[in-house]
């Protein structure tokens, strides 16, 4: 089989995971919902931070105990329906992971940037290098990911430290909002780490054994998530909530008020195409995911068709949800559905690792 | 890339289902964190103290000594001292002067008449025998080693436990000439000549070590010239040196008249614009790189070394780093990595700025840039890329016009073009400069090839940035930096020691280590690899 999934190290596929982490993190979340009686985003995102977390560590260890190498091969061995369907499932899930960033910068450009630009003409450049990177295969963009994770840091850095004299703690107010339970309900809904645990999961064979798998993404999704819970609170302290629930690509309008009247030069598109760079990235480690997934759930014999075939998918439902704006916002409220969905297969295995252990 | 074409070349082929990952693999490791591919051979056996009274029990391990089977330079010669005595010659060819040796070693011996009841003791020999001034006694087997990488000849007489070492030193001294395009201050001043055995005694005189392997192969052209395959025994990847003399023996050509011909025959892949072999004309880099347990081809007839494998820290690594103070070769390192960033991407970013996003500049800034412009008739990108075109017309031309005409070139092209072109209104004056820095930035690539692949990336990524703006150069500067994460050179990743992370950790490109850890950083290379 070329699944192209290659060998890769702890630390490359750490920056792969911090990367996916930040990304996801940052670019998926468009529940304007979140912010009705406050802004709790980044609890809820602590929170789902370590729930996902949790549930890789779990689902490593379930995996490695049933003496699988990786997620797609032990759903192989399911009968065909279940294995099918959890297979779609997982697919789903990563694809709406890879497809919101890319509906947010699509967004963000033709808003900000290439305001007269057609979005199906800013997608063409996004196309070739989605595909292009999803081809490669894991082993590149693992070593990939270590060359992208100083720049997008330091894009995020600079992003979020020039602004550190307009933060004011006072605009986090109402802190917890309706109290914990609707941080809980928030969580729940915002589990969107989840297509950075399948990804892991899938390519674990790759990683040379579950506990790089383990370790790597712990590791990663810590220091992705740390960041991502940093910029929220910067958002947070730069904007109140009732401003928060009609911006648009909120990051991207931070670096706009900076005062650069007297510079040169002003670096705000450029850290903009940095994370734009890391955004397509993270999406064809997703589409990557997916594209395996796919391939060892139906022992089908090469991944770069399926890695062409999501690519353009994702592109152009990053496209109609663009242009279909009220469809884009009320979309992510059947994330929390997909991500229940994406949780059967974990839950197969763990039941059917119980079973068997009863049978012993 | 996953794939076979002819031979080994890989190809991309998408078409194409199914196929097995093969490629050659040698950083990869199953402990999670790919180690270096320096030496994971078994250390080599030490050289014994006695010399055996047998000759043929001495030839067995002068010749395991030496890796006789591979090392084509160790001459073992026997022969008979007035007809009577049996002995062995040894000197390495090349280190030692072959025509002092048949004057005053192998004629002597063969004319002389010994008397038959005295006593035929190697310091008897040595006063009756041998008209050599410059001559020893000595009984142990290491120091006769030693002195033969020196390029003396040892005598080792059948039924002795002692051997005769006379003085025969004679490698070429001069006629090698200053290098041309890898010119250093603090560096050697000697570079390859077109004579193979030249050459390899250039390195052998750096490189004093039985361990030294020159192994002589046919090049697989059908003009029949030889190579010589050159690395250190115990410090080179085992598998690696398999892997080159795999592709090496595959070579099908009609001629291979140079070693850039032989390198498209033994190169990963085709398709990739970036060096994938070091080609230097320098003895002490190839040394230097060797130590560091690469490997390097000689080619009879062409004055240039390959280095493989080669990654990217070795290309944009300078002899002379390691001559400078460590502090001050950091330094270096940096303004060459700064310059390199320049080259490439300031056009280009210059580009996006002034077509689609005017507003990350300044008022003043934008005002002088339209100036600068207004006169100009052709549009910006147009001009950009015709300046850098007319910068390698330039610079190709005062590569191949010769000596202090092709100087002159540069200065004319450089100065009276570029002036007359503003005079013009041809080009701008904005546009002018920063294609000028761009190109310094590009000479401070201490690889020429290297020099050559970004002058004609930076067009290309003018070409994106004209039609996208940044988001044109992240798209390729993204899509570039994953073909240089996949990209091999005979199996160790281009961006290794950082991408992946080889075990030690090693400066990649800009931090210079200190000299006690050599011979690790002695090229200044990117460490262990």
């Amino acid at each position: 089989m070329n699944d192209r999934l290659g060998r890769f190290g702890r630390r490359e596929l750490t920056a792969l995971t911090a990367i996916c982490t930040l990304i996801f993190g940052c670019f998926s979340t468009e529940e304007s919902g979140i912010f009705d009686t406050g802004n709790r985003l980044h609890f809820a995102t602590l929170i789902a931070l370590f729930v996902s977390v949790t549930v890789l560590r779990l689902a490593a260890n379930a995996l490695e105990r049933a003496g699988a190498d990786s997620l797609g091969g032990r759903l192989a061995l399911f009968p065909k329906p279940v294995c099918g369907a959890a297979c779609v499932f997982g697919v789903s899930a990563l694809l709406l992971g890879a497809t919101l960033p890319g509906m947010r910068f699509i967004r963000a450009m033709t808003d900000f940037i290439y305001v007269e630009a057609e979005p199906a003409r800013i997608a063409l450049y996004c196309v070739p290098c989605l595909a292009a990177l999803s081809m490669l295969g894991m082993e590149t963009l693992t070593r990939t990911a270590r060359v992208l994770l100083p720049l997008t840091l330091a894009a995020a850095v600079f992003g979020l430290g020039s602004d550190v004299p307009l933060y004011r703690f006072y605009r986090l107010y109402p802190l917890l909002s309706d109290g914990m339970r609707l941080v809980q309900q928030s969580a729940v809904s915002l589990l969107r780490f989840l297509p950075v645990v399948l990804l892991l999961l899938s390519c674990a064979r790759g990683a040379q054994g579950w506990r790089n798998v383990r370790r790597a993404g712990t590791v990663g999704m810590l220091l992705g998530g740390a960041l991502t819970v940093v910029a929220e609170l910067c958002l947070g302290m730069s904007y109140r909530y009732t401003e928060l629930r009609e911006l648009s690509a909120p990051l991207y309008r931070l670096m706009l008020e900076i005062d650069t009247d007297n510079a040169s030069v002003r670096l705000d598109r450029v850290v903009l195409f940095v994370w734009t760079m890391a955004a397509l990235f993270a999406s064809a480690c997703a589409v990557y995911g997916a594209a395996l997934l796919t391939v060892e759930c139906f022992s089908l014999r090469d991944v770069r068709p399926f890695a062409m075939l999501f690519a353009a998918a994702v592109v152009t439902a990053a496209l109609v949800l663009r242009e279909a704006d009220d469809l884009g916002r009320k979309l992510p409220y059947l994330r929390p559905a997909g991500c229940a969905a994406a949780l059967i297969p974990l839950a197969a295995l763990l039941m059917r690792r119980r079973n068997s252990c009863k049978r012993e | 890339m996953n794939g076979t074409g002819r031979g080994h070349t890989v190809r991309m082929n998408p078409f194409r289902f199914d196929e097995p990952y093969q490629r050659f693999e040698l950083l990869e490791t199953e402990r999670g964190t790919p180690d270096a591919p320096k030496q994971t051979n078994d250390p080599p056996d030490p050289i014994p103290k006695e010399i055996p009274q047998r000759l043929s029990e001495t030839e067995t391990l002068l010749k395991k000594t030496f890796c006789g089977a591979e090392n084509s330079d160790l001459i073992l010669r026997p022969f008979r001292i007035g007809n009577k005595v049996e002995a062995l010659a040894a000197f390495l060819n090349g280190m030692a002067d072959a025509d002092r040796i048949g004057r005053f070693l192998l004629g002597p011996a063969q004319k002389a008449t010994l008397d038959p009841l005295a006593l035929r003791t190697p310091e008897e020999l040595q006063k009756a025998v041998f008209p050599l001034d410059e001559s020893k006694c000595s009984d142990a087997f290491d120091a006769a080693v030693a002195a033969i990488t020196e390029g003396q000849t040892a005598v080792f007489l059948a039924g002795e436990r002692a051997c005769l070492l006379f003085d025969t030193r004679g490698y070429v001294s001069r006629s090698v000439s200053e290098p041309i395009n890898e010119t250093v201050v603090l560096g050697a001043h000697e570079a390859f000549t077109e004579n193979l055995r030249t050459n390899i005694t250039l390195v052998r005189r750096i490189l004093r070590t039985p361990r030294f392997v020159a192994s002589l192969l046919p090049s697989g052209g059908k003009n029949g010239v030889r190579l010589a395959l050159l690395y250190l025994d115990g410090v080179t990847n085992r598998r690696l040196l398999a892997e080159i003399r795999k592709r090496l023996a595959a070579v099908d050509a009609d001629a291979v008249l140079s070693v850039g011909m032989l390198e498209q025959q033994i190169e990963d892949y085709s398709w990739l614009p970036l060096p994938q072999t070091l080609k230097t004309e320098r003895p002490d880099r190839v040394a230097a790189s060797l130590l560091n347990g690469k490997a390097a081809v000689l080619l009879e007839g062409s004055p240039i070394a390959i280095v493989l494998p080669a990654t990217l820290g070795l290309l944009f690594s300078s002899a002379e780093d390691a001559a400078a103070r460590r502090p001050v070769g950091t330094l270096l390192r940096a303004v060459r990595a700064a310059g390199a960033v320049v080259s490439v991407w300031m056009p280009a970013y210059f580009l996006a700025l002034t077509e689609h996003h005017a507003g990350q500049l300044s008022g003043e800034v934008l005002s002088v840039v339209l100036s600068s412009h207004v006169m100009v008739f052709l549009p910006l990108p147009v001009e950009m890329i015709f300046l850098l075109l007319v910068f390698q017309l330039v610079r190709e031309a005062g590569v191949r016009v010769p000596g202090v005409v092709g100087h002159a070139i540069g200065i004319i092209g450089g100065l009276l073009l570029g002036q007359a072109a503003v005079a013009a209104h041809l080009v701008s004056t904005v546009v002018l400069i920063i294609v000028a820095l761009s190109g310094l930035g590009n000479f401070t690539i201490p690889d020429y090839s290297t020099q050559l692949c970004v002058a004609y990336y930076r067009v290309a990524l003018c070409v994106a940035a004209t039609f996208g703006g940044f988001l044109g150069i992240g798209g390729m500067t993204l899509l570039s930096i994953a073909l240089l994460a996949s990209a091999k050179s005979f199996g160790v990743p281009m961006l290794a020691p950082f991408a992946p992370a080889a075990r030690p950790v090693r400066p990649f490109l800009i931090r210079r280590n200190p000299l006690r850890r050599a011979p690790d950083d002695i090229a200044n290379a990117e460490g262990r690899l």
